[in-house]
Order: C-alpha cells, then sequence, then structure tokens
C-alpha cells in the first residue's frame, strides 16, 4: 500500500509530472530520498548546498507540518499522506 | 459572500454579518484574543489554478453562510515573485474545528492536506522572515523602503505578539 506522496501542479514536475506518487519508506527522509533517487534531476530542488531539505518547500504527514512532528525522522506507515508544497503558499 | 475587489491582490469569502461588526476569530462564541489566535488559529492550504479556485469558492460559500467555515481567501493570481506558479487559497479555522472543515474539503475533492497555524505564517512575514524578505528582494527595494517595509511589518503583526490579551484585529490586506 505504502506511502502516498502528493504534489501540487507547481512541483509536479520534480517527479516527472507526476501529481501523486507511492512510496515504500519507513521515515519521511526516506519518502524524500525516494522521490529524488527516482527523478536525479530534481536533486537540487529537494535539497540545499548543505544536504537538508530545502528551506523553500514545506512537507506535511497527514496534514501536519513534520517540523512539529519529528522532522525528516517521523515515523511513516502504510495508508498515510505526504503533501509537499512551495513555503510560499503558506503565507 | 464573494468579496471581490479588484483593488486586493485577494479574493475573500465572508459571512455577510462581517460588514455589521460580526468577528470570524471566534471560538465558543467567544472573540478571539492575540495569544488565542497564534495558539489556535490557521488555515487548510488548497493550490489551483485561478479558475478552479473561483469554482471551490462558489462551493464553499454557503458553508460560510453557514458558519461551518469562519473564512476564506484566496490569491486572484498566483504570487509568482514569490516563487509560486499556482494560485492559493486558504481555509480559515480554529484547529479545534479543522479536522471538519477538512472533511468539507474532502467531500469537495481535495486531496492534498497541508494545515499551517497563523502563527508561522506570521513569523514568515515579521521582518527577518523568509517571506517577507523574499519579497522586498523581488520587489528590488532600495535600503530606506526596505526598512518601512520592515516597520511597517512590524506594527501590523508585532502586535499581535507582544499584546497577547488584546482582542485579535485583523489588518486589512
Amino acid at each position: 500500500m505504502g506511502v502516498t506522496i502528493m504534489l501540487p501542479g507547481s512541483l509536479k514536475s520534480l517527479t516527472g509530472g507526476s501529481e501523486e506518487v507511492i512510496c515504500e519508506c519507513g521515515t519521511v527522509g526516506e519518502c524524500i530520498d525516494c522521490l529524488s533517487a527516482a527523478h536525479p534531476d530534481s536533486k537540487s530542488l529537494w535539497f540545499n548546498e548543505q544536504g537538508q531539505v530545502s528551506p523553500l518547500l514545506m512537507i506535511f504527514l497527514n496534514g501536519e507540518n513534520v517540523r512539529h512532528l519529528e522532522g525528516l525522522g517521523t515515523q511513516v506507515k502504510d495508508g498515510d499522506r505526504l503533501a509537499i508544497i512551495p513555503l510560499a503558499a503558506g503565507g | 459572500m464573494i468579496v471581490d475587489n479588484p483593488a486586493s491582490h485577494f479574493v475573500f469569502v465572508y459571512h455577510p454579518g462581517i460588514f455589521h461588526g460580526k468577528a470570524y476569530t471566534v471560538y465558543d462564541g467567544r472573540p478571539m484574543t492575540n495569544g488565542e489566535v497564534l495558539e489556535n488559529w490557521g488555515k487548510w492550504l488548497v493550490l489551483g489554478e485561478p479558475a478552479r479556485l473561483e469554482k471551490l469558492a462558489r462551493d464553499l460559500d454557503p458553508y460560510v453562510e453557514r458558519e461551518r467555515i469562519p473564512v476564506i481567501k484566496y490569491d486572484r493570481e498566483p504570487s509568482r515573485n514569490l516563487g509560486i506558479d499556482e494560485s492559493v487559497m486558504m481555509v480559515y479555522c480554529d484547529k479545534r474545528c479543522r479536522e471538519a472543515v477538512w472533511e468539507i474539503l474532502e467531500d469537495h475533492g481535495i486531496k492534498l492536506k497541508a494545515w499551517v497555524s497563523e502563527r508561522e505564517t506570521m513569523e514568515m512575514w515579521l521582518p527577518g522572515g523568509l517571506l517577507l524578505e523574499r519579497w522586498i528582494e523581488s520587489k528590488g527595494f532600495d535600503e530606506d523602503l526596505a526598512r518601512a517595509v520592515r516597520e511597517d511589518a512590524r506594527a501590523a503583526m508585532g502586535r499581535v505578539f507582544e499584546m497577547p490579551d488584546e482582542i485579535f484585529s485583523p489588518w486589512a490586506q
């Protein structure tokens, strides 16, 4: 079943045109790695020069910003929904 | 009711009572203080093309009229200068009611689930905040104008942080 990763239209180029991607992963960070590995050209958009997820993205697990959970180490389980949006959308 | 003032970047969906003194930052029948807004107020984000959001606003308007959603606003056009190619709709509510509001959105086909608190948004628009600084940069303001913009932001939002017991008062947008 896996984790469903959802992106708005403006970010779907990061996934080769898909707004929904299913990943088998154990943490939020592994989900991002999974997306990045599948679309290596997009890696610079996901990560900054320090290898951290770009501060210009917001990541939500079942609606909650993962900053308020355990960040990239937050555990995920089958059926969870991960949403990734540009930071600018939050303002 | 949908309030579409071309002078504003935003289109709003309000309860008509708003023009007769009705507050929308209310919980349990009582207007919220600044501190309560920072603690509990926020919004579900919906991203999409302007035409899609216009239709969604019309579909959600009855929920605002029936007070099941406190207030909605959305971009007239995408804020491309901030790095986003889609318009954003913000469906506001108290986080203690947010799942009931989410169910309404889900019933209208929204799948991407993202909650942002008002505190987070204000922090991004305070001096030094990522979005305010990006916006200033995108406008190419000189240092004097940038300083004035930061002062305005501090005046508008700083009070919310500094006066937690004061009743929250939204600012014009």
